[in-house]
Order: structure tokens, then C-alpha cells, then sequence
């Protein structure tokens, strides 16, 4: 029966790392047991067929790789743990506001409304009876008509969303006559609303037709809720 | 038996790790080149073993190595840097591991097949005897299969994957007994050994 001291000195025999003293100790071990030499065999046979699997595994050579992605980590660390440091982290403080506060304006629409009386965006006239609106998901263009007397304003709209159209006359008189889907390639809905407001609900590309609106009504556009555009009558700018 | 790979520490009239990632810290960004022509085949040897990919274990080993850049102002110099970056390419494979989709292992070889051997009791090709020592590895618990694996494939010695593992060294040699004994049993259960 082999002892741990026994197995210990074969396992080392097999890493190769006894002393002359223990080497004679294991040739005289052999000699006594055939069960240390049944021990050795299974032991160095695991052993070079382990480093026979080690030598199989085909070499790689990743440095230039290595040293490609850590230059780049180089220089930002450099800046940002050099004398320089309390700079670097003020940059980029101010960089990150300036950042913030851009991305919350083109995010955000309510602050891009600057008056709820007055249109907002990238608004502009394009010529006396021309204007356009356009921000990121509505595309506006209002052109206005004279024909047997009546104005009329041709309402271009493109909204990648579903956009309500809220039209509010001034005064007390109604009519359904004063907007009106002219055609659609998508969506376009005329909403019942209990006030006497005349609403569409639209999506894709919607012509609208407002005919002769009364002076101070109003026309607003909404996306989700929230105001996107608004245009009194008779338009001022 | 002829030493295929690099075992941890430098050899002689080279300079030593600790002398390199001084001279990295001290802004010599180039020198970190010598660490990884160092240790990147030992350690692409460890990860291979356990992601069995050889894509996907040349992505980890650069991951590891970058990894270990970013990480030098934290190093404990009181520690050898080999044993600090074999742990981080262990830890790093097995996340991989936990990761990935399930391993797919290689088709069943027919036990027809496997009983095919030489008269003199040789398995029969190298390749199939490949895979199933590949397997047997793999088949392994994770404390044998480390060390297993920092033995033959990182090629540490008993003190060396003490330090890795922070194990005693006596507690290393009796498993790595054990791995033996246990791939020992696999191997002649499937290649029919005859001694």
C-alpha cells in the first residue's frame, strides 16, 4: 500500500523536480512496489499527454494589436493624469454642459417653443404668401391663396407620428367648411370634440385646405400631447 | 521532456516585470510590448483551453492584456505580475463562458470507432485522440482543470500557481494529483489505453 509520502515522491519524479537524495529513494521504491511503478506509468502518461496538448495549440502574436488599441488610452490618460490635469477635467466639464444644454433644446420641444403666440422652429417665410415649418419628425408649409375673395391657406403637412390639428375660430359661429382634408397618402382623421373646435388627426403627407379663417383664430399642431406649432390669423411675420 | 513555452518570470539578461511596468508607470508606454510578447501565448494557451475557440480566445487574450494596461496604476507590485494576469485571463474566460450561448460540443465519435486500435494498442489517429483529450480537460471540475491548466498550458510551477490561486502549494499538488488520477480514468475509459 503506498503511503502519501510515496505519492508525493512520484508525483515529483513525474515534474521532475527531485533531489539526487529523493531520486535514489524513488528508484528503490520502484524496486519494491509494483504498485508505485503502476502509479508512475498512469501519472507520466497523464503528464505527456498534457504537454503534448499544450504544444498542439498554434501560436499567436496579438502585440501590435495590443498596442494599437492602448495608444489611444494612452493619450486620454496622459491628459487626464499629467500637470495638466485640473485643465483636461475643466474641458471637459464646460464641454459637457455645452453639450447638455444643446441636446436638451433639440430634444426637448417645449423649449424650443419660445411663445406660445408665436411659431417656433425653424420657422421662415419663404415669400409673401409662403411659410414653413420643419423640425425633426413635422415638415409645415402654409401657403396662402386670394380666390373670388377668399383667402385661402393651403396646409402641406408631413409628420412621421400621428399630429393632431386643432383649429379654434374666434368667435361664436361654426362651420365645418373652414378646414378640410384636401388628400393623404396616410392617416387622416376628422375628431369629434365637444368645444367648437374643428380637430384632424393625421400622419404621412396631408393637405389641408383652411378657407377665409376668422381674424384672431388659431391653428396648433400637438405631437403626444405637446405643442409643436401654432399660427394665428391673419399671420403676422 | 523539451519545455515548449515560456515559464513565468524572465529569463536571464532580460529585464524582469517589475522593472517594466516601473518604467510603464513612469510614462514608457512602449516598454509594455515586452509583457506581452512575454506572457501572450501562455495566456492565449489558458484561455483556449477554456473557450475552446481559437477566435474568440485571441479576442479574450488582447481583452486581458488591455485590461491589464488600464488596470497597472492598481497593481500590487508585492504580487508577480504573472499571477495577476493568469487570475484576470481565468476570471475573463469563464465570464465569457457564462455569457456565450452553450458550448457545442463535437460530434459524438462511434463507439465502433472508438474501439478501433492499432496491434499495439495506440488509439488509432491523432486527431480523434486530440478531441478526446480536449474533452476529458474540459470534463473536468474547474479547480482541477486550473490547475491543470497553469501547469501544462501556462506552464507554472507548484509555488507559481500557489501565488496565482493564493492556495497553499500542498493543497495544489494533491489536486493536481487528483487531475491526473481523474484524467487518467477518462482517457482509458475512451481511447482503451493499453499500458
Amino acid at each position: 500500500m503506498l503511503t502519501e509520502k510515496d505519492i508525493l515522491l512520484i508525483q515529483n519524479k513525474v515534474d521532475g523536480t527531485l533531489s539526487r537524495r529523493e531520486e535514489d529513494q524513488f528508484a528503490a521504491l520502484l524496486e519494491a512496489s509494483p504498485q508505485a511503478v503502476d502509479l508512475y506509468r498512469k501519472l507520466l502518461g497523464v503528464h505527456e499527454e498534457m504537454y503534448s496538448s499544450a504544444a498542439r495549440i498554434p501560436e499567436i502574436d496579438i502585440t501590435n494589436r495590443v498596442m494599437h488599441r492602448i495608444k489611444g488610452k494612452t493619450f486620454l490618460h496622459r491628459l487626464f493624469t499629467g500637470n495638466g490635469r485640473v485643465y483636461a477635467y475643466a474641458a471637459s466639464l464646460v464641454l459637457f454642459f455645452v453639450l447638455g444644454v444643446l441636446a436638451a433644446m433639440y430634444l426637448i420641444p417645449s423649449l424650443r417653443n419660445l411663445s406660445q403666440d408665436q411659431l417656433t422652429g425653424t420657422m421662415a417665410r419663404k415669400e409673401p404668401s409662403s411659410w414653413k415649418y420643419s423640425d425633426k419628425k413635422i415638415d409645415i408649409e402654409v401657403q396662402q391663396h386670394q380666390k373670388a375673395g377668399l383667402l385661402i391657406y393651403w396646409l402641406s403637412v408631413f409628420s412621421a407620428d400621428t399630429l393632431e390639428l386643432e383649429f379654434t375660430p374666434a368667435g361664436t359661429s361654426m362651420t365645418d367648411n373652414w378646414l378640410k382634408i384636401i388628400n393623404t397618402d396616410g392617416l387622416a382623421l376628422k375628431v369629434e370634440k365637444p368645444d367648437h373646435k374643428i380637430s384632424y388627426i393625421c400622419k404621412g403627407n396631408t393637405v389641408f385646405a383652411l378657407t377665409d379663417p376668422p381674424d384672431r383664430s388659431s391653428l396648433t399642431f400637438s405631437l403626444e400631447g405637446k405643442q409643436a406649432f401654432h399660427m394665428k390669423f391673419p399671420p403676422t411675420f | 521532456m523539451k519545455t515548449i513555452y515560456y515559464s513565468a518570470g524572465s529569463p536571464k539578461g532580460l529585464k524582469e516585470d517589475g522593472q517594466i511596468i516601473r518604467a510603464i508607470l513612469d510614462g514608457q508606454t512602449a516598454q509594455y510590448r515586452l509583457l506581452v510578447e512575454r506572457y501572450q501565448n501562455p495566456v492565449f494557451r489558458v484561455i483556449y483551453k477554456i473557450v475552446n475557440n481559437h477566435e474568440e480566445a485571441g479576442e479574450l487574450t488582447q481583452d486581458v492584456f488591455v485590461k491589464a494596461y488600464e488596470s497597472l496604476p492598481q497593481y500590487d507590485p508585492r504580487y508577480k505580475f504573472f499571477s495577476w494576469i493568469y487570475r484576470m485571463a481565468i476570471n475573463r474566460a469563464l465570464l465569457f463562458l457564462r455569457n456565450r450561448k452553450p458550448y457545442v460540443e463535437p460530434e459524438q465519435i462511434p463507439a465502433r470507432e472508438r474501439e478501433k486500435v492499432t496491434h499495439d494498442g495506440q488509439p488509432f489517429d491523432l486527431v480523434t485522440k486530440s478531441t478526446l483529450v480536449e474533452r476529458a480537460v474540459n470534463e473536468l471540475d474547474q479547480k482541477y482543470k486550473t490547475v491543470i491548466l497553469l501547469k501544462y498550458f501556462a506552464g507554472l510551477s507548484y509555488s507559481e500557481i500557489s501565488e496565482t490561486l493564493d492556495l497553499p502549494e500542498k493543497t495544489i499538488k494533491s489536486r493536481l494529483f487528483d487531475a491526473r488520477m481523474l484524467l487518467k480514468e477518462k482517457l482509458e475509459k475512451n481511447l482503451k489505453y493499453v499500458d
